[in-house]
This record gives structure tokens, C-alpha cells and sequence, in this order.
């Protein structure tokens, strides 16, 4: 296609412009203009995998699980493409391709593995046909966008419609479980269904589900067993049941949510590879897997320890506020644009919390105001994420003990700049 | 002395947004100022009309939510009016205002289902989905929040709205106006955490039912602390649409 070379070579002329205006600078505006000029440019590049490709989405745990499948089939000996998380939509997607590309204008990979949007992936799966899906959750998360939860398991309902092979869904999820159970039943459906899960010891033991509550009229969902359970996690060790056979492996970092994900990873990988899946390999794969840089690490700044605790969807606050140390001495909470109704911040317990030296970011005041009613001290409020940031550390090279830092996206990007501290999307 | 009793209902089903925080709200507050208080969860098909509440709270939910509890809530209509009658503070925020008006039209739908009928109105789907922080007044004071909904409000002629929209959307119809009051029974679309962010009000609803049961309701400083950071935070909001005092 003519238009393809076309909008490729203007694609890739803004990106190289705007290596010389600002550099190191990511953009999507390369695949805006490449996607504009050939609406199809990414469904065509797409057709270049040998073995297809594999779409991870759901609310949270996207990043990681791609990682994990990404690590598998490498570990297996497949070329894979994969994208950053920052390029998990449309436009974002084609930039970070238009480097990639052969004289054909095509990725030379067996398999892209792409973490999509959960808003993006029923698109996206349509337009490029997903031979994999991995459907990870369906929470509530970021409801000034989404509106419902039901309007996030429709998309990705659709997603598992578009998929040639496999769908890989939650079982304990239950907009997922649905999902799983009607592609089983349907008649147009071409893809068979894997389902992965948490043990009964894990979720007996669960002070709370993450996933969002479903009410559906219809009936409810007859439970199918999963193909691989995650049996029990010690810290970052997690044992994991694939159709009866167990497998122990090396969690990137720690937690149950952390074990599903590898769970999830496990279905969508042996779905693709077949009798290729080999247990020890994978088992080696997780043992190489690096922590995602920015999220959830141990960092020492002026001598100083401070744990960095990356927090998203309410569910996701809970999950990392009930795993917080509770060694942490001096706790530092930065909530910014990100969570832009902070109506959201209510649906987290917040009294396990010690006291917080100083709470930041766009929606500081409101956090604040949350925690005033979990009756957690807070020594002072400071909006302006550099200066408190500034303060906090500070403060902390005075004194023993680490510090730990809560922090949602936005002021992750803002303090972690002003910081400059190793930036895992740049 | 026996304790204020908060009925929640249906928090399983009705907490999208963090409604829960208007209870929390509650109970902190009574707890501040040295007043016993205790909350009943009702949920679907519970006998929850046996208790005998002082405040009844029923927050949001989605659609398929709001469907999934209507029949259990508008089964116990008579009791629901009977409270009202007796000055039970009720307080209906977002799905849970529109499902104590007089009908309800869910998005989807072709036909219209009767609602509780202690607020006087319709509850209709929006033309455009509706997920913008509003700031109106009611009575003297500004009130403020966020309103996420994909249904509206077209109150009744003989209605009473809560208060005027200064930023934001508001009830739909007629233009202007948010939320409805009749005697004890409040409803808004503004979500989630309403008395966290608007004390005022969550102390106008307390120092009612705690006079009804011969109690005084008195702030303190632990009142004073959160109202100050609350003061702050619906200052930024106002700052940023653009309110002026």
C-alpha cells in the first residue's frame, strides 16, 4: 500500500523533528500523523507475526502480566514485539511501531505481545485479530472515564469476541467469569476458553475481592474449574497449579494480585505455544524477570531507604495499603490528577495507615479530608509535589528508619523527574 | 442511653462511588462529639425494615445495581413513608436519590418503574453521559461534589429542589436546580462522600436525629480539624471552576 509507505514516512519525519526539538521526549504524535494519513497502517503491521499476537487488558495488572508472557515466550526461544505501557492506545501503539518496521513495512517477530487499554482493547482486538486475549479484571477504576464498571466488561467482552484462539479470563472475576461461560455457550464464538484463579486457602483468607461486584439479571454463572490455580504465595515465591501439575515460581514482586498475574501470564502463554510450553523453561523465565522500574521499589537517595508505592485504582490502594511494611516510620502520600474524583479515595480502608508527614499532589486537600476521617494524623498538606517532595526527603536524611512514598501516576512522573530518578518509560 | 441507629442500604450494591464515606461520616462524627452510634447493613432480602433507624442512607450504583435492589426497597414502600412521616432523616445520593422519586426510567429501557415515591419527579436517561464536579447553593451555603450518572432528574411542579447549580449539571430538569428535599428526605446527585465534604450538612441531618431522640449534637475540635480541611478542599473545587464566594 502506497498510503502505508506514505504515512511511515511522515510518521517516522515527526519523530525525528521532535528528537531534535526535545529530546528523549516520548510522543504520540508520530502515530497520530502516520495513523491519520492510513487508518489501517496497524491492523496490516500487525498481519507480520508469524504466531500472532497476544492481547493482555482488564483494569490492573496489564503492565506486569505482558512483562510475564513476554519472558515466557523469549524464555521459549520466540522473537517477540511488545509495547510500553505508556503506548497501550491506538496512536501511542503505531509511534512506537514506526521504528520497527522492515522495508514492508512489517514487524519481523514470531508474536507481539501488546498490553492495550482496557477502553481500546475491544478496537483494537477488532481490527488486528487477537489469537490470545488475557482478560484480567474488571474493577472499579477511574469511573470519571468509565462510568460503570458494566461499560469496562462490555469492552472487553467484545475483545474475547474478536479472538481467533483463546480467551484467557479471571475465574474470579466475575464480570470475566461471564465472560468466560458465554464464549463457551456461544455458537459464533471461535475460541476456546482458559481460565486461571486463586486458590480456596488464598481467597478464604482475602480480607477483600478486588474485582467489581456484577448484577446482572441473567442468571448466574455455573463456576468452571480453572486450568491453573495459584495454590498459596510466600512473599515473592509464589506455587502455581497448571491442570494438576505444580509449578513454583519467582514473582517479580510481592503479592497475591502478583501471583495472579503470573497465573495469567502461564494460560496465555501455553495457549499460544501449545505442546511447546515447557514448565521448567517458564520456571526460568520468571526466575530472570526484572521488577516494573518506577512502580513498587526500594530506592536509596542521599543515603536515605525509601520504598516507592505505586497505586492506581482504589483496589489496587487497598491491596498495597494492606501489604504496606509496617516498619515504614515516615510515610509521604501524593495523589494527583489521576484520581480526578476523589469520591474514589472513600472506597479504601485508610486506618492501617501511620501517621502521614505530609500528603500532596493535585487532589491533596481531598486526601487530606479522607484520611481526617480514618483518623490518620497528617502532619502537613503541600499540593506542589516538588516542594513537598523536597521537604519530605529532606526531613527524612535527618533521621533513622525509611520512609515510604504512596504515589499515583501523575505525581509518580512529577516527583520522579524532579528527582531523577531512572524513569522506566522514557 | 441507647445509640443512634444508621440504616445503610444495600452496601454491597450501592457504593460505586464511595458512598460508604457519608456513613463513615456519620459515625465520626457522633463518635467526636461523645454520641453512641451504630450502623445496620441492609442488604436484598434481608428483614431490614425490622430495625427502627434514626438515618437512612442509600448511595449509588450502576444501573444493573440500582435494577438489581428496586424490589426489595420499593416492597417495603409503606415502611419507607412511615419513617418519613415519623422523621427518620433519609438521604438518598446519586442511583439511590432516583430511586426514592415517584418513577424511574432506566437507560435501555422502554417502559417506566415505580420508584419509592418519597421525592416528587422522574428519573430519566441522560441524552450525554454526565461526569463533572458541581458546586451549587442550597439555602446559604455552597455544597460541592462530583456527579457521575448517566440518568437525570425531571422533578415534579410541587417538588422542592435542594439547591441552585452554580458549576455543573444538576437535577436536568427544570435547569438549575439540584437535588429535592421533603421534610427529612434529602437527595442529590452529588456522589460518593457528600457530609465528608459538606459538614453543614452532614450536622444539620445529626443535630436532627439527635434531638428527635432528646440528645444535643455538639462539634468539637475534632470537628473543627476535619471541617478546616474540608473547607480547603471545596475551596480548590470552587477555585477551579471558577465559583466565586
Amino acid at each position: 500500500m502506497i498510503r502505508d509507505y506514505v504515512a511511515v514516512f511522515a510518521g517516522r519525519s515527526v519523530a525525528a523533528l521532535l528528537h531534535v526539538v526535545r529530546p528523549g521526549g516520548g510522543t504520540a504524535l508520530p502515530g497520530t500523523v502516520a495513523h491519520r494519513i492510513s487508518p489501517r497502517l496497524l491492523a496490516r503491521v500487525l498481519q507480520g507475526p508469524r504466531e500472532g499476537i497476544v492481547v493482555v487488558t482488564g483494569s490492573s495488572g496489564k503492565s506486569t502480566t505482558t512483562q510475564m508472557v513476554v519472558g515466557i515466550l523469549r524464555q521459549h526461544g520466540l522473537t517477540v514485539f511488545t509495547n510500553n505501557r505508556t503506548a497501550n492506545i491506538t496512536k501511542g501503539l503505531v509511534s512506537e511501531l514506526l521504528p520497527q518496521l522492515n522495508w514492508r513495512n512489517r514487524i519481523e517477530v514470531d508474536v507481539a505481545v501488546l498490553e492495550i487499554d482496557e477502553g481500546y482493547s475491544a478496537i483494537i482486538s477488532e481490527m488486528v485479530t487477537a489469537r490470545v486475549s488475557i482478560l484480567l479484571n474488571v474493577m472499579i477504576d477511574q469511573l470519571h472515564r468509565w462510568h460503570e464498571p458494566e461499560r469496562v466488561a462490555g469492552y472487553l467482552a467484545r475483545t474475547a469476541g474478536a479472538t481467533s484462539d483463546t480467551v484467557v479470563v479471571n475465574a474470579d472475576d466475575p464480570h470475566l467469569a461471564a465472560i468466560g461461560m458465554a464464549t463457551d455457550l456461544s455458537t459464533t464464538a471461535d475460541a476456546t476458553v482458559r481460565r486461571f484463579a486463586l486458590g480456596s486457602d488464598i481467597t478464604a483468607a482475602a480480607k477483600r475481592t478486588a474485582s467489581a461486584p456484577r448484577f446482572s439479571e441473567d442468571s448466574a454463572t455455573t463456576p468452571r474449574p480453572a486450568d491453573s490455580v495459584v495454590v498459596s504465595v510466600d512473599g515473592s515465591e509464589a506455587l502455581i497449579s497448571i491442570n494438576g501439575t505444580d509449578l513454583q515460581v519467582a514473582l517479580p514482586s510481592a503479592g497475591t494480585h502478583i501471583a495472579s498475574d503470573a497465573a495469567a501470564a502461564i494460560e496465555g502463554a501455553r495457549a499460544l505455544l501449545g505442546d511447546r510450553f515447557d514448565a521448567e523453561t517458564t520456571r526460568l523465565a520468571f526466575q530472570s524477570m526484572p521488577g516494573v522500574s518506577g512502580r513498587n521499589e526500594r530506592v536509596t537517595i542521599g543515603g536515605h531507604t525509601v520504598d516507592f508505592v505505586f497505586t492506581k485504582s482504589p483496589a489496587s490502594m487497598q491491596l498495597n495499603l494492606d501489604l504496606l511494611d509496617d516498619t515504614a516510620e515516615q510515610v509521604m502520600l501524593a495523589v494527583g490528577k489521576d484520581i480526578y474524583d476523589t469520591s474514589q479515595l472513600w472506597l479504601v480502608d485508610w486506618s492501617t495507615l501511620p501517621d502521614v508527614a505530609v500528603v500532596s499532589g493535585w487532589q491533596a486537600w481531598d486526601a487530606a479530608l479522607r484520611l481526617a476521617y480514618d483518623e490518620v494524623a497528617v502532619d502537613a498538606v503541600e499540593p506542589d509535589v516538588r516542594i513537598a517532595t523536597r521537604e519530605f526527603l529532606d526531613r527524612q536524611n535527618s533521621s533513622e528508619g525509611h520512609s515510604t512514598i504512596i504515589y499515583t501516576p501523575e505525581s509518580m512522573r512529577v516527583m520522579r523527574r524532579n528527582l531523577r530518578l531512572k524513569w522506566a518509560d522514557s | 442511653m441507647s445509640a443512634i441507629t444508621i440504616l445503610d442500604m444495600y452496601p454491597t450494591h450501592l457504593n460505586v462511588n464511595g458512598d460508604g464515606g457519608n456513613v463513615l461520616a456519620l459515625t465520626r462524627r457522633l463518635q467526636w462529639a461523645g454520641i453512641a452510634s451504630r450502623v445496620e447493613r441492609a442488604e436484598v432480602g434481608a428483614t431490614w425494615w425490622d430495625v427502627e433507624p434514626d438515618i437512612l442512607h442509600i448511595g449509588g450504583g450502576t444501573i444493573a445495581a440500582q435494577k438489581a435492589v428496586l424490589a426489595d426497597l420499593t416492597g417495603a414502600r409503606t415502611r419507607l413513608h412511615a419513617w418519613a412521616a415519623d422523621g427518620v432523616s433519609i438521604l438518598g445520593v446519586a442511583g439511590g436519590f432516583h430511586l426514592l422519586l415517584d418513577e424511574v426510567l432506566f437507560p435501555g429501557e422502554s417502559n417506566s418503574v415505580a420508584g419509592v415515591g418519597l421525592l416528587g419527579g422522574r428519573s430519566l436517561p441522560a441524552e450525554e453521559r454526565i461526569s463533572e464536579y458541581m458546586v451549587a447553593r442550597a439555602g446559604s451555603d455552597l455544597v460541592h461534589g462530583y456527579q457521575n450518572s448517566g440518568q437525570l432528574v425531571d422533578l415534579a411542579a410541587d417538588s422542592t429542589p435542594w439547591a441552585r447549580v452554580l458549576a455543573g449539571v444538576g437535577n436536568g430538569a427544570p435547569e438549575g436546580t439540584e437535588g429535592a428535599v421533603r421534610g427529612t428526605v434529602l437527595g442529590t446527585s452529588l456522589n460518593g462522600p457528600l457530609l465528608p465534604r459538606n459538614p453543614l450538612v452532614a450536622d444539620a441531618i445529626l443535630a436532627h436525629a439527635a434531638a428527635r431522640r432528646g440528645l444535643e449534637y455538639v462539634t468539637g475540635p475534632q470537628h473543627a480539624h476535619a471541617d478546616a480541611v474540608a473547607s480547603q478542599a471545596s475551596a480548590v473545587i470552587r477555585e477551579r471552576l471558577g465559583v466565586k464566594d
